[in-house]
């Protein structure tokens, strides 16, 4: 695909980042059209979260440009619009029950309704009921409900940065079945994984991270 | 850009930033402050005198005023600033420990990086209001488990015995100014430690600074009258005010409080520069 195609979501040209004499990301290109799910592999410390988080504006390239639904991050909106996201671990209140935290979240912009919060505990496994606190939540509770805050909004776009990190077997294969069923409904995604297994499964197109470039990755396919 | 509601997102600071039993640490050690006052107060009663002569409004100039230029012991320094160092230790995290912890949620989900610096700095205000308030008044009611309440300070407080005591200092003085001149100053302070914290992205180093810069401002400015208004901190200790102390030069509330809100909007407008172009990385390594 080239390039600034029209129907690209994610459109990233010649982004870097350096962090003092660190190169963190050099010169990526990528595009990630609509409805598709897209995945990113690559060691620890490659630069692969660094990337999602340039995507999703948290942080500044030091150069090139990154567009999300055709706006310029950083130029023409800080963060992109319709976009969820999950990147590191999950932050959330630990002193209140996950529902409580989506709520309390949800009425910042007061878009989603309690209904809506219950729904997107239910699509990722979680009680919309339960009344603990995060805190007491295992590490895998915990990316469900990053998950659901990500989409609860019901976003057209998801940045997951290895959001089955933590979760068991079963809990893996439902989220998987999720994010099909996301991708489905014309969600894109663009995920990070250390797992072939998970990018072989969910992703139309994959790509590793190596010191900073991007480069294709034909043996997921 | 969907419309962010302002009140809900101080509601997820102040749930943030304030809990319980952070109440009680300030209430208990406040009444504590009111407390130790009123039994110095006893103690330092004219032989003879009933311990009756002093009531709360004596222990609570006694455990605000801070120390004087003129000497003194720790002793007499701590309650003042226990009182500042358990403020910048409750609201250490304000803004440093949410980028850590929860900034790749939270500000997306604000919209905006400078949207978000003024929400932390309006809550910043909201608990400096709260402490204040909640802190005076242990002061009074530790002080009442010992002393009589009283309408004034008593005559013995009052009578230059002690120190000296301005002729219009009222009650509404006493307790306006101690609010103020404590307000202020820890609006002041904290404004300091949160933008040092997230510069340095070490909520220790911002409550390392401005504890610091309170024992330096008590000691640089004792024997030296002249130094006391230009030293930030200076400007919640009601003893080292020209009106309490008149070998102390031009350090007026209303210098204080003009003192305290350059000090603050100075720190405020940094911060809005440094978060604007901050990088958000969350608590994990950096690839």
């Amino acid at each position: 695909m080239q390039p600034g195609t029209v129907n690209s979501v994610i459109s990233v040209m010649g982004v870097s980042k350096r962090i003092g004499k660190r190169q963190i990301l050099d010169e990526v290109d990528l595009e990630v059209p609509a409805g598709k799910i897209y995945g990113i592999s690559g060691q620890n410390g490659a630069g692969k979260s660094m990337l999602l988080r340039v995507i999703c504006g948290l942080v500044h390239p030091s150069q090139g440009t990154v567009s999300v639904f055709g706006e310029q991050i950083g130029k023409e909106t800080e963060f992109p619009k319709e976009t969820g996201a999950l990147i590191d671990r999950p932050g959330f209140l630990l002193n209140y029950s996950g529902p409580r935290n989506l709520e309390l979240l949800a009425m910042i912009r007061d878009v989603v309704t309690k209904h809506q919060i219950s729904e997107a505990l239910r699509l990722v496994g979680l009680d919309p009921h339960d009344g603990r606190p995060v805190r007491t939540y295992s590490t895998g509770m915990r990316q469900r409900l990053g998950i659901a805050q990500a989409i609860m909004e019901k976003p057209q776009l998801l940045l997951l940065d290895e959001p089955t990190n933590g979760v068991d077997r079963e809990g893996v294969r439902e989220l998987h079945q999720f994010f099909k069923g996301l991708k489905a409904n014309g969600v894109t995604i663009l995920l990070t994984s250390h797992s072939r297994e998970e990018l072989h499964e969910l992703c139309d197109d994959a790509f590793l991270v190596e010191q900073g470039r991007l480069m294709s990755n034909p043996q997921h396919f | 850009m969907k419309h962010v509601r302002f009140m809900p997102l101080l509601d997820w600071n102040l749930r943030a930033t304030w809990h319980g039993w952070q109440m009680l640490a300030v209430a208990g050690l406040f009444g504590f402050v009111g407390w130790s006052s009123s039994q110095r107060l006893i103690g330092m009663a004219p032989i003879g005198a009933s311990s009756l002569a002093a009531n709360v409004w004596d222990a609570f100039f006694l455990g605000l005023a801070g120390p004087s230029v003129w000497g003194g012991t720790i002793l007499d320094m701590l309650p003042w600033f226990a009182a500042h160092v358990l403020f910048f230790y409750l609201v250490g995290d304000l803004a440093n420990g949410e980028l850590l912890e929860r900034g790749v949620t939270i500000l997306p989900l604000v919209g905006g990086r400078l949207r978000w610096w003024w929400g932390k700095t309006v809550t910043l205000l909201i608990l400096v209001a709260a402490y204040t308030c909640l802190g005076l008044a242990a002061v009074l009611a530790g002080a009442w488990s010992s002393l009589p309440w009283g309408g004034q300070t008593s005559a013995w407080m009052t009578s230059g015995e002690l120190w000296y005591w301005p002729a219009e200092f009222g009650l509404r003085q006493l307790w306006g100014y101690t609010f103020l001149l404590y307000g202020s100053t820890l609006l002041a302070m904290a404004c300091l430690q949160t933008i040092t914290s997230v510069i340095t992205r070490r909520s220790f180093y911002g409550f390392a600074t401005v504890s610091m810069l309170l024992l330096m401002s008590w000691g640089a400015g004792i024997d030296r009258p002249g130094l006391a208004r230009w030293l930030p901190g200076s400007q919640s200790m009601l003893l080292r005010h020209t009106v309490f102390d008149a070998s102390v030069p031009s350090l007026t509330m209303a210098w204080s409080l003009a003192y305290n809100t350059i000090l603050a909007l100075a720190a405020m407008s940094i911060g809005a520069i440094v978060i604007a172009r901050m990088d958000i990385y969350g608590e994990l390594s950096i690839d």
